[in-house]
């Protein structure tokens, strides 16, 4: 318990409570769970709603055609018009369907795709919890998704959703592999499974140089790193369920594989958290191997131990909330401070280092976002035993290769 | 190791290479492709350029039709429709309707016309929401009045035209009479 309390502390929630106002734990633990949970929720809608688009209009221009370009201006209006069709619809359950597994089988999927956010950095000090084993966590808590969709197969007793489980369990299974060795290498190379460290780690001496920017990030600092990238990036797509790695959700051959008995909203329960976990996946590459906020954008400097939460608390014990001040007098006081913390000074700094931070951690994510959209637009869906080959006999052959050689250099240098 | 096994694992390479090269040329394929212009054609704001010859939506011109029917006659699918009164330069015509859902849009009418009143323009965007808005008519709307007077008007003519015919065959008779009395 008192764990928790301390990552939500070290994290994003440090600000929302400043100890002066003597909050139970209690009631600090729920706000930061209710308060994370909707902006995880509001940032999935988000990129559900953006990437939907992006990824129609990009196929669109892939194609040589427009995309969809008639509702509001430039078409941007169309994933509104998608939501509100998708709300509309019947929410049908098949008549043979095992009804408790059928409804829970969507919550299942959203979750998977919705625990990763808790430790996946958005800047520097922008995470919800930073947790020593960020790396482990997010990697485990994406597995879950499988579950839910092993359920979203059998469930509802139709053939096509059973293939399309069982090829996606036989799937994901294989490729969590090559993807923890791979995340192993960065881990070995860099000593530790927090992520924030992680980026630390390639922000520094690299190359004989103090601040190597862009040299610093793993896929340049050897070979090996570059590989395990490809490996990672590769072994992603397969997780995240994307062409040529379609196969659970083979339109021409499984109807729409595991979500074929799905409509309405349990059907885009499934939707947006398919797209969340392929930014789930972009983040996390961007992260381990793009030098996480780290870079193209210089970040302005700022002392690592300042935090804005410890310059509120002091401004809130500076201006002596600790006396007898009601309810009322004690939200306003704690949110004048606050207001300097953030605009004053060092605040200010620290805003602008997160801002760029952001700016920079998204450039790469969405970068990666739009290679695996234009992948899906070029490549044919491959065999299901093309994808075991691909899988067996050739990412984990090189990513245990990767793995001995970041060992040797580790154990060497 | 032998020269089979060693054949597998060039293989194994040359295959894998193989994958890579290939996956690199269609991913710039696509990549070109997407910093292309596309060449959809946003249909009702741009048009495209009709070619010469094209037969599209009729055109027909009422003072120039006899009403003669040949249209009608040469009509493959039987989809004009003609009503009129009277006859020929005379003609008041009430009724020109083409059905469009039946048309093949063959020009068979336009070639037989003798007047050239009926031709065939580029007008290409016909679509309709029901049977009725199928059938287009190209006639000028007469009222009540109108076609009485053109019936009176042509029952007038046509009494003149028979007085002057009886006219005239009373005259040849009158001059035969003589004639054969002159042969008797």
């Amino acid at each position: 318990m008192q764990d928790a309390i301390q990552q939500i502390h070290s994290g994003v929630f440090g600000l929302l409570w400043p100890e002066m106002l003597r909050l139970p734990t209690w009631l600090v633990l729920t706000a930061g769970f209710v308060v994370g949970g909707a902006l995880v929720l509001v940032w999935m809608a988000l990129m559900a709603l953006a990437w939907t688009y992006g990824e129609r209009r990009i196929a669109g221009f892939i194609q040589v055609r427009y995309g969809p370009n008639r509702v509001g201006p430039l078409g941007l209006l169309q994933p509104v018009a998608d939501g509100i069709k998708c709300f509309s619809k019947e929410d049908t359950v098949p008549t043979v369907a095992y009804k408790f597994m059928y409804t829970l089988a969507p919550l299942l999927v959203f979750l998977g795709a919705m625990l990763p956010f808790a430790a996946l950095p958005f800047s520097q000090r922008l995470v919800l919890a930073d947790m020593p084993l960020g790396l482990y966590y997010v990697l485990a808590f994406e597995a879950i998704e499988v579950i839910g969709i092993l359920m979203a197969g059998w469930a509802p007793g139709s053939k096509w959703s059973l293939y399309g489980g069982m090829r996606l369990a036989a799937q994901l299974l294989s490729y969590e592999i090559p993807m923890g060795l791979c995340a192993l290498v960065i881990i070995l190379l860099s000593g530790s499974l927090n992520l924030g460290e992680i980026v630390t780690w390639q922000s520094q001496n690299a190359w004989g140089l103090e601040h190597p920017w862009v040299l610093g990030w793993a896929i340049f600092r050897s070979p090996v790193t570059f590989i395990a990238f490809v490996i990672f990036f590769v072994a992603g797509l397969a997780a995240s369920k994307r062409a040529p790695f379609d196969l659970p959700e083979a339109e021409s051959e499984l109807v729409a594989g595991y979500h074929t008995e799905y409509s309405g909203l349990r059907f885009s329960f499934f939707f947006m958290a398919e797209y969340t976990a392929m930014y789930v996946v972009c983040a996390l590459s961007a992260v381990l191997f793009l030098g996480g906020w780290y870079g193209p954008v210089p970040m302005p400097d700022v002392a690592p131990d300042s935090s804005l939460a410890a310059r509120w608390v002091e401004l809130v014990g500076l201006q002596g909330l600790q006396g007898d001040l009601s309810m009322m007098q004690k939200i306003v006081c704690a949110g004048r401070t606050l207001c300097e913390a953030l605009f004053q000074g060092e605040g200010l700094r620290i805003l602008a280092s997160e801002a760029i931070g952001l700016f920079n951690l998204l450039l790469k994510a969405f970068g990666l976002y739009f290679v695996m959209i234009w992948v899906r637009w070029t490549l044919p869906r491959v065999r299901i035993d093309q994808v075991m080959y691909l899988c067996l006999k050739v990412l984990l052959p090189f990513s245990l290769v990767c793995l001995i050689w970041a060992l040797i250099q580790v154990a060497l240098f | 190791m032998s020269a089979r096994t060693r054949n597998a694992f060039a293989e194994y390479f040359a295959n894998l290479w193989a994958g890579i090269v290939t996956t690199c040329v269609g991913m710039r394929l696509t990549l070109r492709y997407f910093f292309s212009k596309p060449i959809t054609m946003l249909y009702p704001e741009e048009r495209p350029e009709v070619p010469a010859g094209f037969r599209g939506l009729h055109a027909y011109e009422e003072s120039k039709c006899i009403a003669c029917k040949m249209c009608v006659a040469a009509c493959p699918v039987d989809c004009i429709a003609i009503e009129m009164v009277g006859r020929g330069k005379d003609a008041l015509v009430t009724r020109y309707e083409i059905d469009y859902s039946r048309c093949l849009f063959c020009g068979l009418c336009v070639a037989a016309c003798p007047t050239q009143c009926l031709w065939m323009t580029e007008v290409y965007d016909l679509s309709c929401t029901s049977r009725q808005a199928c059938r287009r008519s190209f006639a000028r709307a007469k009222t009540q009045d109108e076609i009485a007077a053109h019936e009176r008007l042509m029952e007038q003519k046509e009494a003149e035209k028979k007085a002057q015919a009886a006219e005239a065959a009373r005259k040849k008779a009158a001059e035969a009479k003589p004639q054969a009395d002159k042969t008797e």
